[in-house]
């Protein structure tokens, strides 16, 4: 032939990716290269249902000398049709693009999941312009042409054309060579298929006819024919359904990203259709510019009024919050107005001000999290809590002028409450400029494998040993797993099919599944939000936005995190115990309770404030309701508690290591949590910054300077470098830039090649400012070190106002905010540990009750007589009484000072005391109750006062499951009259009685109302459970053990409410001379001592060294201790600390810093198993059974059983 | 029409296309190629290998002479992998 060919023009204009959701199988990254290497300048991205791709696509194709054209396809509302008409619809440029958002949008209004665009939509797209309709195979006309309609078609054909105009509708001609009649299944043709020739003819006839272009396009789901295979499997799996013909939606396999030449030959006859396709594409630009930074216009204003009402509200907020600011203060705002004045970011301030006015409005507490809190503005305007200035805080570390991007101001709410800020948002600014952010779900390993052995029609219970063997990996690196899983080869499925399945998993992985929403994103604009993204309704019917945070990101879209906290959840439900506020909307009917301040149990009105400002002796709550507002910075007696390190519950510090470091660190003010926050992060404790910082903060490390220009911006961490807010102060120091510049490059020291240059520009500026070389090297060298792990300050002090707020509510509401952390379980810790911590600060925990408790916990207050009972303190109260000593009779933990009119509880502190004589108590909801549903409780609240039990069953309803649970946790004590005269003796007798009462019903029979069910119910057996609930059980029944008691506990609430798990094994640690925690924290460093105690937390953080170290903390009932368990000890005590929930530990003690008493743990045994090796008088053996054992006090088995069952009961916890 | 789904063992191809065959002894001339059409095989029908192919099938209707006779009649190859099928005569 003749010499070398240029490739004919094409260009791609129907192309569908990974984002058409299990559809196809390019990325749409991917797409932009794919089309250079093809030799095409133009490709469009053009998915089904949605523009997610987009932006993505569009990225990608820069400097790929491509230009990206967007599009979508969408079905389309049609009247009888079998098959659903599709259109592909192009943007050819930023204004169709904006159109397309709109249509993709309606498209979605109309349904969840089945998106269809109706002729309202499409007339507004029409209307919009700049869209061009292409008609496919699948449209209406390439429909009509298959039914061999040809006039129909024509008249479709025209319709479209008097919408979008003649230059911008166009037929699409594709050529899969399909045969006439399809794909023959069950040896019959598909009658509906004319074939591709047929098609072709037609299609290109009424071309000719009604003087519509036609180009050629080939509809591509993949880049290259064999990954049709992935394509097939991806269909199937969105259909649910298993590979067959019938399912593949094709016949041929030539969907693929066809080269210009291909396609030449493919249209040998027509090499004008190829040409149509590129001059299309040439008509087309670029729908998006991306990293512009857009300030929308949110408040309605003019850039002048707004800019006027930010001066006026920042200045009068500064009034508010400081009285009379001082001249460097006013200069900080001006300084801050002056930048957010030049990005025009009026709006973006006051928007997030009023919002937050909104939500504080809602009853809702907010917090404002990370950088923000470096701006006055931002206190000024009420948004965060932290004075900047006070605090040292940059506002270049928040909004840097230099930096072209919006700046993120994130807010903390109420957990619980999220979805009502949602809805405050979208009520003050209105659907259509608010939006949440999107967040793909990704076919991931284990649910890829199951879908891609579901299509392969594969056994599902081979397919299920398969995905559980399979460890959390990505889905690419599944191959390389299944050589190096033994276990995967015990699957009965032959190596081809395997291999098969987890080729095709690795295929699929990662690619988009399903859109979601974030779970904190919002996106706020003006009108022209919906012309930038489309979006689609959640399942909860909030705007979900097709981009995701990095799409919006690169969009400039303005994004508010909004996160759900579950500390604030805890801090509200204090503050509405405290002041009497009932929010749930409980149907509480509880007449006879209501103004009754101490009734027969104890408990109180629910709806009464638990304190007055004036009898409640809180500082700085003067008058009305208690407010967060009120807790002062520094409060002596909330940091004398946080430096005792009882720090359960405190927001941020409550972890075992931050115990430890509270313990060596000691802090007294604000800024001592500011730092112990910062100082508490991977990198700082890795690098050991802080023994350092804890030595010169006690001075017994002299602090040190490396200059004196230092001094300012290092003063407060005794010359150590923890805050990025010092990193820039520092390189400042030493070049003499501002904050700004000091912020870019100390961004710049992340990287090791920026960070040269950095070095070489820093040194030169210095020199120039006359420093000595020196001393700037090894300056900087600090500097560039701990830049890595330095924190934001401003994020550690916006950390650190929960904090101090929560050890503030703990350290004098004690009883109300215990009972908002049980209620919101916010920590790491089980909810029992939580109900522990009450008793150790001496508040008795009263368990749930049908009587007594509403939903969630509330605070009673109660005799002396039943905190005694519930303390295990009458045996001590009595013994003192009759002028002994109390002391043998305390539980373990507990002292009693002489002259002292009550007993100290093991952390020295009682916070259960009150002046009438009375005492807090805490009191379970019923939501802690297993098996007990949401509405089960609303009846009960509701249908309260009961006089007996059954009344639960014909009144509430209450199911069986539910009624035994009640029983076990003791809620139905109180009305059955559990261990009264006349009511049954314990527990287990009471469910005799409820397992009887329940089967009655039970065996009712069934029948929509038949009247034989309602007559049994009036005759006789409900008279026989009247007459049983009385009866007292059979007298050969041996009592319920308490053990037994706490058992039944823990498995319907997960806490041991009558009595210490540990506290059952007390003979046994007696034997081996155990030492409790409440002693164990004043023994000398070296000594070598056995602690025991249930497992309440472990773990593993990473070491310096790269060692593993395992870090367990027991509860042993008198408080918690820490075992560190180092490499060494790992072999024997791994699996232990690990699996067993009762440990005993034995190893030497260690201590650091004032506070920090740690066990170095050596060896380490199930208490469980030890317990019944005693009972069986093995106990010798079982403690060599690791190791030689130490000697312990001689004498045979203790009597009693333990509930040796706690593992599992424990285990269970967490169900409150 | 009738099936038949017998294999070929002799077909001249010019340009990936069937010029003559040999069927039951008897050679056949491809006079006009009436239509030429892609189907692929349900690829999760073979068990084997992890390498997962797509194999192309060809289907070709041709009317074609009988060298001998001169008879002349429509018949569908098929053309998978490099084995030819004749699956269908029209006559």
């Amino acid at each position: 032939m003749s010499g070398p060919s240029v490739d004919p023009r094409f260009a791609h204009l129907s192309v569908r990716s990974t984002f058409s959701l299990r559809d196809a199988t390019i990325a749409p990254e991917r797409l932009p290269a794919a089309a250079a290497e093809a030799g095409m300048r133009h490709v469009a991205l053009t998915d089904r249902d949605g523009l997610s791709g987009a932006v993505r696509f569009v990225r990608a194709a820069e400097g790929t000398g491509v230009t990206p054209i967007v599009g979508v396809e969408l079905a389309l509302t049609a009247q009888r049709a079998s098959v659903e008409p599709r259109v592909t619809l192009i943007a050819r440029d930023s204004d169709g693009f904006a159109a397309l958002c709109r249509a993709v949008s309606h498209a979605h209004a109309h349904g969840r999941g089945t998106p269809l665009l109706d002729d309202v939509g499409l007339d507004a797209l029409a209307d919009a312009g700049h869209v061009i309709a292409l008609l496919g195979v699948e449209s209406p006309v390439g429909l009509l042409l298959a039914r061999g309609a040809s006039d129909a078609a024509a008249t479709e054909l025209g319709r479209w054309r008097d919408r979008f105009g003649g230059e911008d509708t166009v037929l699409g001609v594709r050529d899969h060579r399909v045969a006439p009649g399809g794909r023959w299944v069950h040896g019959r043709p598909d009658p509906s298929e004319p074939g591709d020739d047929a098609r072709i003819a037609r299609t290109l006839a009424l071309a000719r006819r009604s003087g519509v272009r036609a180009v050629a396009v080939n509809d591509v789901r993949h880049e290259r024919p064999d990954d049709v295979v992935v394509a097939d499997v991806l269909r199937c799996m969105r259909l649910g359904v298993p590979l067959a013909d019938r399912h593949l939606g094709r016949t041929t396999s030539a969907a693929w990203f066809t080269d210009p030449a291909t396609m030449a030959r493919r249209f040998r006859e027509r090499p004008d259709l190829l040409e149509g396709a590129a001059d299309l594409a040439e008509r087309c630009a670029a729908p998006l510019t991306l990293g512009e930074v857009r300030a929308p216009r949110l408040t309605g204003r003019s850039p002048e009024q707004s800019a006027a009402a930010l001066v006026a509200r920042s200045r009068a907020g500064l009034v508010r919050r400081l009285g009379d600011p001082d001249g460097t203060v006013l200069a900080r705002l001006d300084h801050e107005l002056a930048a957010i004045d030049e990005a025009g970011l009026h709006d973006l301030f006051l928007a997030v001000a009023d919002v937050v006015v909104d939500v504080q409005a809602a009853g809702i507490l907010v917090a404002c999290r990370g950088s923000a809190a470096g701006s006055l503005v931002c206190f000024a305007l009420g948004i965060s809590d932290v004075d900047p200035v006070a605090n040292g805080l940059a506002f270049e570390r928040f909004m840097n002028p230099y930096r072209d991007e919006l700046p993120d101001i994130d807010l903390d709410v109420e957990s619980h409450r999220r979805e009502e800020v949602y809805d405050l948002v979208i009520a003050r600014y209105g659907e259509h400029r608010v939006a949440t952010v999107g967040m793909f779900e990704t076919l991931q390993a284990r649910s890829a494998v199951r879908s891609v052995g579901k299509a392969l029609g594969l056994p599902p219970e081979e397919v299920d040993h398969v995905a559980r063997r399979l460890p959390r990996l990505r889905g690419r690196d599944v191959t390389r797993a299944i050589e190096r899983l033994p276990e995967l080869a015990g699957s009965r499925l032959d190596t081809g099919r395997l291999g098969t399945l987890l080729d095709l998993v690795a295929r699929v992985d990662g690619m988009p599944r399903h859109l979601a929403m974030h779970p904190c994103g919002i996106l706020l604009g003006d009108d022209a939000l919906l012309d930038r993204t489309p979006v689609q309704r959640s399942a909860h019917g909030y705007p979900v936005s097709q981009f995701d945070k990095d799409d919006v990101a690169a969009l400039g879209l303005l994004k508010l995190d909004v996160l759900g906290v579950r500390m604030l959840s805890a801090m509200r439900h204090c503050l509405d115990l405290v002041n009497g506020v009932d929010r749930g909307g409980e149907p509480v009917v509880d007449a006879e309770r209501d103004g009754d301040p101490v009734s027969e149990s104890g408990g109180r009105g629910l709806r009464q404030p638990t304190r007055t400002a004036a009898q409640a002796q809180v500082p700085g709550w003067e008058s009305g309701p208690f407010a967060l507002g009120m807790v002062a910075h520094d409060d002596p007696a909330t940091y004398e508690l946080i430096r005792t390190t009882h720090s359960v519950g405190m927001f941020q510090i409550e972890s075992p290591g931050q115990r430890e470091l509270l313990g060596r660190l000691q802090p007294s003010r604000f800024s001592d949590l500011v730092a112990e926050i910062s100082l508490f992060r991977p990198g700082p404790m890795r690098a050991d910054m802080v023994t350092p910082f804890v030595a010169r903060r006690h001075g017994e490390e002299e602090v040190h300077y490396a200059h004196p220009a230092l001094e300012p911006v290092l003063a407060e961490t005794f010359g150590v470098i923890v805050y990025h807010e010092q990193v820039m102060g520092v390189l400042s120091a030493l070049t003499g830039c501002d904050a700004s510049e000091a912020d870019l490059l100390r961004r710049r020291l992340g990287d090791p090649d920026s960070r040269r240059l950095v070095r070489r520009l820093v040194l030169e500026r210095a020199r120039a400012r006359g420093l000595g070389a020196e001393m700037v090297e090894a300056v900087f060298a600090d500097v560039a070190s701990f830049a890595s792990f330095g924190f934001c300050k401003a994020h550690a002090a916006a950390f650190a106002v929960p904090t101090e707020r929560s050890a503030f509510l703990k350290a004098h509401l004690f009883p109300e905010f215990m009972a908002g952390l049980i209620t919101h379980d916010p920590g790491m810790y089980p909810r029992r540990l939580l109900v522990e911590e009450c008793r150790l600060m001496g508040v008795p925990v009263l368990g749930p009750d049908v009587v007594h408790s509403t939903r969630d916990a509330t605070v009673e207050v109660v005799g002396q007589e039943v905190a005694d009972t519930m303390l295990g303190l009458g045996a001590a109260r009595a013994a003192r009484a009759a002028g002994e000593h109390p002391g043998p009779s305390l539980p373990a933990g507990w002292s009693w000072e002489p002259g002292a009119p009550d007993p100290l509880p093991p952390t020295g502190r009682d916070a259960g005391a009150r002046d009438d004589g009375g005492r807090w108590a805490v009191r379970l909801g019923l939501a802690g109750v297993a098996d007990l549903g949401h509405e089960d409780i609303g009846r009960i609240l509701g249908l309260r006062p009961f006089t007996r039990v059954t009344e639960l069953r014909d009144r509430v309803r209450i199911g069986r499951d539910a009624a035994l649970a009640l029983v076990g946790s003791g809620a139905l004590d109180t009305l059955a009259r559990v261990g009264q005269v006349d009511g049954p003796r314990d527990r287990r007798a009471l469910r005799l009685v409820v397992e009887e009462a329940w089967s009655l019903r039970g065996r009712r029979p069934h029948g929509a109302g038949s009247r034989g069910a309602r007559g049994a119910r009036r005759g006789g057996p409900l008279q026989t459970t009247l007459s049983l609930e009385l009866s007292e059980p059979p007298p050969d029944l041996p009592p319920e053990s308490t053990a037994a008691r706490v058992r039944g506990e823990l498995l319907t609430t997960g806490v041991d409410l009558s009595a210490h798990v540990v506290s059952f094994y007390a003979p046994l640690l007696h034997a081996l001379d155990v030492i409790d925690a409440s002693r164990f924290r004043d023994l000398p460093a070296g000594e070598r001592v056995r602690v025991a105690g249930l497992r309440v937390a472990l773990q593993s953080p990473p070491q310096r060294s790269g060692d593993r170290v395992l870090f367990l903390t027991l509860d042993d009932r008198t408080g918690q201790i820490q075992v560190t368990f180092f490499s060494r000890a790992l072999a024997d005590c791994a699996w232990i600390a690990r699996e067993a929930e009762l440990v005993l530990a034995e190893g030497v003690v260690s201590r650091r810093g004032r506070r920090g008493a740690t066990l170095v743990g050596r060896r380490a045994w199930d208490l469980t198993r030890l317990w019944r090796a005693w009972q069986d008088g093995m106990l010798d053996r079982a403690l060599r059974e690791r190791g030689t054992p130490a000697p312990h006090r001689a004498g045979g088995a203790g009597g009693g059983t333990a509930p040796t069952q706690g593992r599992e009961a424990v285990r269970r916890g967490g169900g409150w | 029409m009738k099936r038949y789904r017998e294999t070929l063992d002799e077909v001249e191809v010019d340009d990936g296309k069937p010029v003559a065959f040999r069927w039951r002894g008897r050679r056949h001339e491809v006079i006009q190629i009436l239509g030429h059409w892609h189907e692929d095989a349900g690829w999760w029908h073979r068990s084997g290998g992890a390498v997962l192919e797509v194999e192309r099938t060809d289907l070709w209707r041709v009317e074609v002479a009988v060298a001998a006779s001169g008879g002349r009649g429509i018949h569908e190859l098929v053309r998978r992998g490099s084995g030819w099928r004749l699956d269908r005569i029209w006559d």
